[in-house]
């Protein structure tokens, strides 16, 4: 086990910002921490390289307790945090060198270091550049490189992709996929959960400083036992065609209203051809079809009552 | 020594201020020292006024004794004696002071009747007052003379009032006891300005680089990274240290340049030295503070001005202390440029290096030191144990 966060508690004065949070991360995985502004996702990571104290709770990394003074484990972490962390007197390849010669003292290597990093995120161009005069996404990557340069065995991660144009934030995804395909473990937060989906292994929820729910997507998508929702445009549906459609296979709930028949299914496979099937034999004429899958908002309103980005 | 490499570029990026601080002293010095001279009063000579003596007294001994005496004492014009072309003279400064002995001046004096000698003068002259004193001291001694040694012939007192007034005592002049602002030499006021200097350039280089390493993401990067947070502090404190040296260099420098050779023909390099590096030491601290605690440039460059410009008016620096009142003096008491502008005094007047007067030098040199140590302290302990939830 790479991370065991175990019954994390930790008060902002009279504010509980994690309430006995609890995080494994394996070696190799891509965990996606998920989960609404403000429900402790930046306290849980700043907790985890003792960033932060805490109240109560154990704190483990490389199978190891982790304490402030554990340099030869904070040697292998690196950290992007959710704001820019760079000096603003330092150009860009100065600002890469600087953080990456907090880890790497061999000044050859660290030259190597720091050119692949600035490719990585792509900002060969900007290398001269001071951080004031690059935009908010050039800023972004910046600061990634400046987390990754040291090529660490952990990457923490946080919402590093906010204000980073979608060319970019899908690079920049692909880029963390090939870390880790290099062998970096990757924890990261986000409240974008079309990123977590896309980019992680195994996705924990939590909300409120607590851990709500872990596992894959499928198998947190599977946990609120829905599946797929289909929306036919029908310019007139009969009350009986309606009640025919609710006995179809698997559907769990039907309604018609707007010229809009909604039907949504509690799993199976071939739901949309049993549902054109029927409307064809019954002759019922319709236009626009489209069917969603459940997302993990759907799970976190499954579990919450709330929406993610709420 | 990745910190301390840092140091310096970061230092770059804060450099215009620095240099603009560095552009605004090294005028006002180049200014300063073309109008102070450097070279302090070390002795004395007398200079012989021009004296026109009308002697109506004839072959009188003793008129011909004061003439034979002022000539040695003065510059002796000769004029005949004609009102106007006395009162030309008078007026074309050709001569300061006229004296006029009357007729009958020798006969009346040795026989103890009143008697004056006139005199025409430039009215308010310096040289006048010190030719009467002449001729006072003079007469006066003949008239002692006169008094207690008898017989005395007229010949032969002249001749031993004439060489008693020979007798020189050898005198050494010691400079820099109670001198005036004027007699102050150039170097002085240079090392005075440099106090200025020193706190503009150092407390804003050092509060530049403490708020660029303060940023509160920037810590947390630097606290997640293997470097020990105590490695961070001693190669920041090596950096504070080594741009400090580097800018009390730049004035010594310059200070060389300007005053090089009354600097060191008058020996007091060396203590100016001292008191400088010194004070360089309480400008890091002060700058420590100033880093720490502000946390915008606009409050910076705020606090730097209020902290230069405030700390040398009260003590003494734009304005000499000799002329500040006692209240501003009692509050100039707490400040360390008071101190380095007490020293910096001490050390332009001094020209004998005994115990004695080195003694208030080297205390009021100690005094910036404690100002240093406790300023750094409190900085520390306020700082050492931030919690990182206040960052």
């Amino acid at each position: 086990m790479l991370i065991r966060v175990a019954n994390l508690v930790k008060r902002y004065g009279d504010l509980l910002a994690l309430d006995h949070f609890n995080l494994e991360v394996r070696e190799g995985e891509i965990v996606g921490l998920l989960g609404p502004n403000g429900s402790g996702k930046t306290t849980a990571i700043n907790c985890i390289p003792t960033l932060l104290k805490y109240d109560k709770g154990t704190v483990e990394v490389f199978g190891r307790p982790m304490e402030p003074n554990a340099y030869d484990i904070k040697r292998n972490i690196g950290i992007v945090l959710q704001n820019v962390a760079v000096f603003d007197e330092l150009r860009v390849e100065e600002n890469v060198d600087y953080f990456c010669g907090l880890y790497v003292e061999d000044a050859r290597m660290r030259r190597r270091l720091v050119d692949e990093a600035i490719d990585f995120v792509g900002l060969g161009q900007f290398r001269k550049f001071y951080p004031r005069k690059l935009s908010g996404g050039l800023l972004r990557r910046l600061n990634i490189a400046c987390g990754i340069a040291h090529k660490p065995k952990l990457l923490i991660l946080d919402e590093p992709t906010v204000a980073v144009d979608p060319q970019r934030r899908n690079s920049i995804l692909e880029g963390i996929r090939e870390l880790n395909r290099q062998g970096t473990t990757v924890l990261y937060t986000s409240h974008y959960m079309e990123e977590v989906e896309q980019l992680c292994t195994r996705v924990v929820i939590m909300d409120q400083g607590k851990t709500l729910a872990t596992g894959t997507t499928e198998e947190l998508k599977a946990m609120i036992g829905r599946g797929e929702t289909i929306n036919v445009e029908i310019y007139m549906l009969d009350p009986d065609d309606l009640e025919q459609i609710r006995c179809l296979p698997n559907v769990a709930q039907a309604h018609y209203s707007d010229d809009r028949l909604t039907v949504h299914f509690d799993g199976g496979t071939y739901n949309l051809l049993d549902l054109l099937d029927y409307l064809k034999q019954r002759d019922i004429p319709f236009s626009r079809v489209y069917s969603e899958q459940p997302t993990l908002n759907d799970v976190f309103l499954e579990i919450t009552g709330r929406h993610l980005r709420d | 020594m990745q910190v301390f490499k840092a140091y310096f570029k970061v230092m770059r990026g804060c450099a215009m201020p620095l240099v603009i601080n560095l552009s605004v002293f090294v005028g006002l010095a180049v200014l300063f020292a073309s109008v102070a001279p450097d070279a302090l009063p070390d002795g004395f000579d007398p200079v012989k006024s021009p004296v026109a003596v009308i002697n109506r007294d004839g072959d009188g001994e003793i008129a011909q004794g004061l003439v034979d005496y002022l000539s040695q004492v003065c510059r002796l014009v000769q004029y005949p004696d004609d009102v106007d072309k006395l009162q030309d003279a008078l007026f074309h400064r050709m001569v300061e002071y006229i004296a006029i002995i009357p007729e009958g001046f020798s006969n009346a004096f040795m026989s103890g009747e009143e008697c004056a000698i006139q005199k025409v003068i430039v009215p308010n002259s310096t040289s006048s007052h010190y030719v009467d004193m002449s001729i006072n001291k003079f007469l006066n001694t003949v008239n002692l003379y006169r008094q207690y040694v008898k017989p005395v012939s007229p010949a032969g007192l002249i001749a031993a009032v004439i060489d008693d007034l020979s007798v020189d005592v050898p005198v050494t002049l010691e400079t820099g006891r109670g001198m005036s602002e004027d007699d102050r030499p150039g170097h002085s006021y240079y090392y005075r300005y440099c106090a200025y200097g020193l706190l503009a350039m150092v407390t804003m280089g050092i509060s530049s680089i403490m708020m660029a390493f303060n940023r509160p993401d920037l810590l947390l990067r630097n606290w997640a990274s293997p470097l020990p947070r105590r490695s961070i502090s001693v190669q920041l404190a090596l950096g504070h240290g080594v741009f400090a040296l580097g800018c009390w260099a730049i004035l010594m420098l310059l200070g060389l340049v300007l005053h090089g050779r009354a600097l060191i023909s008058s020996g007091v390099a060396g203590l100016y030295a001292l008191n400088t590096l010194v004070f360089a030491a309480v400008c890091t601290a002060i700058g420590f503070v100033v880093g720490n605690s502000v946390k915008s440039t606009g409050a910076q460059a705020g606090a730097v001005n209020i902290i230069a410009l405030g700390m040398s008016f009260l003590g003494g620096v734009f304005v000499p202390q000799s002329a500040m009142s006692k209240q501003v003096l009692a509050v100039g008491k707490f400040l360390p440029s008071y101190w380095f502008v007490r020293a910096n005094d001490a050390i332009s007047g001094i020209s004998v290096f005994t115990l004695e007067r080195l003694s208030p030098i080297l205390s009021s040199i100690l005094i910036q030191l404690g100002f240093a140590v406790a300023i750094l302290s409190v900085t520390l302990l306020i700082s050492k144990d931030r919690p990182m939830s206040s960052i």
